[in-house]
């Protein structure tokens, strides 16, 4: 007869895993370089300080960011109920940069569909009020396969920079959101405004807010360029990284967002 | 350990199919590629624990070894464990154990150097072949 994916150990795994998890953020941005990342990475930070407990789940190809913001490097424990990540600022942290330690990975759509499948049918994140996504910055097959996979009381947030090129992607990205109808939570416009000599000064063109507008979703806020935060993320210093500007803009922007369980 | 929640979790996807059709399992052939580097006694040995009292307490079940046949994209040829995954360290092996894809991560072709490479079979554990009665 035809197995199909019927058969597959996955498909049966990851909804048992995910059944134990309150509430999935998404963050996403299409385009890569705009903060999708760091923004994930604060998000974790941010609930694990309000004591949740929080996964943080880097489905990102394109070379380390989690690992390197939280600082771990130790490969995930292998236990009877599957791979434990390793945790760090008390939060979970699962990424493949975890197994492939700063390698690339020079694998296709195929592959990497496999192996987010695996990932997510081997992690044995435990109880958790929020896992984080990091989700892939593509918004082709890969992406749809990690919104396909990743059910239950879910939510994507969007991130951008306020330039037309990141408008253009994250528009194209919001569209195959609603295909898909997949809840949206809003749009994070990221590297707003800096301080030069004192001064808030805005790089870019602005109009994030207008954007979501156009889109009929909620804009939830911006976050400033910060080199200190910046730094603290390239060093893998997530306590210092909390005691930042762009945190404290972020911590705003959750309580106001209606999303804490 | 993860074998044990992988073979849990192939059990639970026959007894989800096998509900579904309404039939009882007579045989399931269960092949564990040889590119993660199983151990296949221990497959054995969990599907006997774990297959009491579900749907394949009296199927005929078969665990066997596929071999590995990993083909490069760029020159053509095809490889096996030998070639790819037996001169690799012990971690790194362990990490082709999880995510059996990272083969390109590792390994590369030995004849034109090339990480292009496509896993044709022996990947993970799969089950290869179902029947009911
Ligand atoms: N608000 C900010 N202020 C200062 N630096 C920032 C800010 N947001 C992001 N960065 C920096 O910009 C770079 C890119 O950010 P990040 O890696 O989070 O982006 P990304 O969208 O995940 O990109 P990628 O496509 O590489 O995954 C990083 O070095 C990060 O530290
Ligand atoms: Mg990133
Ligand atoms: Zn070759």
């Amino acid at each position: 007869m035809n197995l199909g994916k019927s058969l597959d150990y996955r498909e049966a795994l990851i909804p048992t895993r995910l059944s134990k998890i309150k509430r999935i953020l998404m963050v996403a941005s299409g385009k890569g370089g705009v903060g999708k990342s760091m923004v994930s990475a604060t998000i974790a930070l941010i609930l694990s300080d309000m004591r949740y407990r929080v996964g943080l789940l880097d489905l990102d190809f394109h070379g380390p960011s989690s690992s390197v913001i939280f600082g771990v490097s130790s490969s995930p424990r292998e236990e009877r109920e599957g791979l434990v990540p390793p945790e760090s600022a008390g939060v979970k942290v699962m990424s493949i940069d975890l197994f492939v330690a700063g390698r690339p990975v020079p694998i296709g759509g195929e592959e990497k569909r496999e192996i987010i499948k695996e990932i997510l049918a081997l992690t044995d994140w435990g109880e958790l009020d929020y896992l984080v996504v990091d989700m892939p910055p593509e918004t082709g097959d890969v992406l749809l396969a990690s919104l396909n996979y990743l059910e239950g009381d879910r939510w994507v947030i969007l991130v951008t920079i306020p330039s037309v090129l990141s408008h253009k992607v994250v528009s194209r990205l919001i569209e195959i959101l609603k295909e898909v109808k997949v809840p949206i939570l809003g749009l994070i416009e990221n590297m707003a405004d800096m301080e030069v000599e004192g001064k808030r000064i805005k790089p870019f063109m602005g109009g994030t807010r207008e954007l979501a507008g156009m889109h009929s979703i909620p804009f939830l806020g911006s976050l400033p360029i910060d080199p200190d935060a910046a730094y603290y993320a390239d060093n893998g210093e997530p306590e210092k990284l909390k005691k930042t500007l762009f945190t404290e803009s972020l911590r705003e922007i959750l309580l106001r967002s209606g999303i804490l369980i | 350990m993860h074998e044990l929640v992988i073979v849990s979790g192939i059990i639970d996807a026959i007894t989800q199919v096998a509900e579904r059709e309404n039939k009882k399992v007579s045989l399931v052939r269960i092949a564990v590629g040889e590119l993660a580097s199983f151990d296949i006694n221990l497959i054995r040995e969990l599907v006997e624990l774990l297959r009491k009292g579900t749907c394949l307490e009296e199927a005929e079940v078969i665990v066997e070894e596929e071999g590995a046949v990993v083909r490069c994209k760029t020159c053509g040829m095809s490889w096996g464990f030998k070639e790819l995954v037996e001169p690799l360290s012990e971690d790194e092996r362990e990490m082709i154990h999880f995510l059996p894809e990272l083969v390109s991560s590792f390994s590369k072709c030995p004849s034109c150097g090339s990480r292009d490479l496509e896993i044709e079979s022996g990947r993970g554990i799969r089950v290869s072949q179902i029947e009911f009665r």
